[in-house]
């Protein structure tokens, strides 16, 4: 599968298949989760990231069905066919976005997803708390969704962001490592 | 990537979900039911929200077309590909292997051997969950056994077809091959791979079984239930399928 | 044809719905098909499966699944295997949620119906369902009635 046509199958599910809704409720309605959580933990910017991750996770674990119920793909060839499917069908046909696929570690386990546009971050500027740009990860959940919907499909990753223009940093960028594939599982032994 | 965002357009599913709540749905899919015939002509996979009814029609109409494409048993053309052939004895064990055209993947002996030791249990297993339906309380006279059915009445079920015997396996199908499991009365398994399309594939395995009876069983120096090392076997059967092809 | 019951198995082997269908009693004299007391009969009785049962269906489709991509290579699919008596039908998704009927010897493959049983009923229902959990132990939010009722009428409307 070539990046051109998992390209081509994300803008044709989100041609045909994706019931759309308003862009500001989706942005407000993040921001007000982040900064909501912002407040329950006391401006504990870690405490946040990994709320954002673990909600993000519980969303991934679901999200991949109907992913997979709307592209009628099936699985990938290598991991570089899953980022390919990730950036241009997943984040496309979810996000309306197709992060580019890059910075490729030399044994094809890891890659990184530059963000040009972020839906999420539409209107945001982090606190000016003199930490938060240092420590929340303001998209942090789509870290989270990815591990979930990855752990669906017997992928182990790690998923963090290494950059973000919310911070001043020049990209967004999220580092994705491939961490093992999963085994299927046995029934338990019974005695 | 270029594209700009439209603001009003991110995928993302909230607001219309509202409305599947579960009260809603059994008046709603009778209304949706009433107006398809009219609405929809699409055959590929609906992700109608709102409309179950729709969604479950919608499938049928597939389905009816995945029925006319996948009737492939053309009698006059039958592409003839053949394989392998394994026999497994009545005790689970290997005792013949051999391949006739590429096609499947080759495995190691040891894998062979595991191979048929499964498959022999899950045969087992297939012919222990045959369906056994309930025999219909009769009304009139309770105690009365089932109307021409010769299954086991004593237990209250019986099998889906009463009168014909209850096999395991016999035929197992994939994207890449078909599998005829063909169980001698003896306890003897043949397994046949061939191609999805072949036809006639009972013919060719009794065939086989001919040629095992006679190149097999009747070589005075073939030890039974040990691995089949006929000679005779072998050519025969090889002369014989590649003289169909 | 007749569908005689239906599996789901999720990614920890476990079976998180199963339903057997009755097929309409044969043998009740007349119209009088009023068992006092009962349930009333018809397409629609279902019955809850054997547990053990689904612990051998998921034993054998497991192992001639398992089998199938040893011979086919990876990319292969089980899809059926009939005996003398039934005809056992299977789907699995990518992640690892496998679907199996059973239904009758004249029943053409089911595995499109199997697949819109995965997209239209259990991705809309038991998934997007925000009330239920991820997984689904002991068939926790599986057994909901949006679920078993499209269920239902999938199976008695459009596949009877």
């Amino acid at each position: 599968m070539s990046t051109t046509k998992a390209s081509r199958i994300g803008e044709e599910i989100w041609k045909t298949r994706i019931d759309k809704v308003n862009a500001e409720l989706v942005t407000l309605t993040y921001g007000t989760i982040v900064a909501q959580l912002c407040q329950d933990y006391d401006s504990d910017y870690q405490q946040v990231n990994q709320q954002l991750d673990k909600m993000g996770y519980n969303i991934g674990m679901r999200l991949i069905e109907d992913f997979l119920a709307k592209s009628g793909v099936g699985r990938c060839a290598n991991f570089r066919d899953t980022a390919d499917m990730i950036a241009k069908v997943g984040f496309k046909i979810f996000l309306n976005v197709a992060p580019t696929v890059t910075n490729w570690a030399s044994d094809n386990n890891q890659f990184s997803l530059i963000f040009d546009e972020n839906p999420l971050a539409d209107f945001v500027e982090l606190p000016d708390d003199g930490r938060a740009q240092d420590e929340l990860w303001f998209s942090n959940i789509l870290c989270g969704v990815l591990r979930g919907a990855l752990e669906m499909v017997q992928m182990q990753i790690e998923a963090h962001f290494v950059s973000d223009v919310l911070r001043g940093d020049d990209t967004t960028e999220m580092r994705v490592s491939l961490v093992r594939y999963i085994e299927d599982e046995m029934p338990p032994e019974e005695e | 990537m270029n594209t700009s965002i439209h603001h009003d357009q991110v995928g993302c599913r909230t607001a219309k979900d509202i409305n599947k709540l579960p009260t809603a749905l059994t008046r709603k899919e009778q209304a949706d039911f009433e107006h398809f015939p009219a609405t929809s002509t699409s055959t590929s996979i609906s992700s109608e929200k709102s409309t179950p009814a729709c969604c479950i029609l919608c499938s049928a109409s597939t389905l009816s077309i995945g029925h006319a494409v996948s009737t492939p048993d053309t009698p006059d053309s039958v592409a003839m590909a053949v394989f392998s052939l394994i026999i497994i004895n009545k005790a689970g064990g290997l005792i013949y292997q051999r391949e006739f055209q590429a096609g499947l993947r080759k495995l190691s002996t040891n894998d062979y051997l595991v191979l048929a030791g499964t498959f022999h249990g899950v045969h087992a297993i297939t012919r222990s969950i045959t369906p056994k339906l309930p025999l219909a309380p009769t009304t009139n006279s309770p105690a009365a056994a089932s109307p021409g059915s010769n299954t086991p009445v004593a237990s209250g079920y019986s099998y889906p077809i009463p009168g014909a015997s209850v096999s395991g396996l016999e035929y197992l199908e994939t994207d890449k091959f078909r599998l005829t499991c063909f169980q001698t009365l003896t306890g003897t398994k043949f397994l046949l791979f061939t191609d999805p399309m072949t036809g006639n594939v009972d013919t060719i395995i009794n065939k086989i079984y001919e040629l095992y009876a006679d190149y097999v069983m009747k070589n005075p120096f073939y030890q039974l239930e040990m691995p089949v090392r006929c000679e005779a076997f072998d050519r025969h059967l090889g002369a014989w399928l590649r003289g169909r092809t | 044809m007749t569908v005689y019951s239906f599996y789901i198995f999720d990614r920890h082997a476990e079976c998180i719905y199963k339903r057997r269908w009755l097929p309409r009693p044969t043998s009740i004299v007349g119209k009088s098909n009023q068992v006092p007391g009962a349930a009333p009969a018809g397409l629609g009785q279902t019955v809850k499966a054997g547990d053990d049962d689904a612990k051998l269906v998921f034993g054998t489709v497991f192992s001639l699944r398992n089998m199938v991509r040893k011979l086919g290579g990876e990319e292969d699919n089980f899809v059926s295997y009939n005996t003398s008596q039934y005809k056992l039908h299977y789907y699995e998704t990518p992640t690892n949620i496998k679907f199996v009927m059973l239904t009758d010897l004249k029943s053409p493959s089911m595995r499109i119906a199997l697949q819109q049983i995965y997209i239209n009923l259990f991705v809309e229902y038991v998934v997007k369902n925000p009330l239920s959990p991820v997984e689904h132990p002991g068939g926790i939010g599986v057994n909901n009635e949006l679920f078993e009722e499209s269920l239902e009428q999938f199976v008695t409307r459009v596949l009877a």
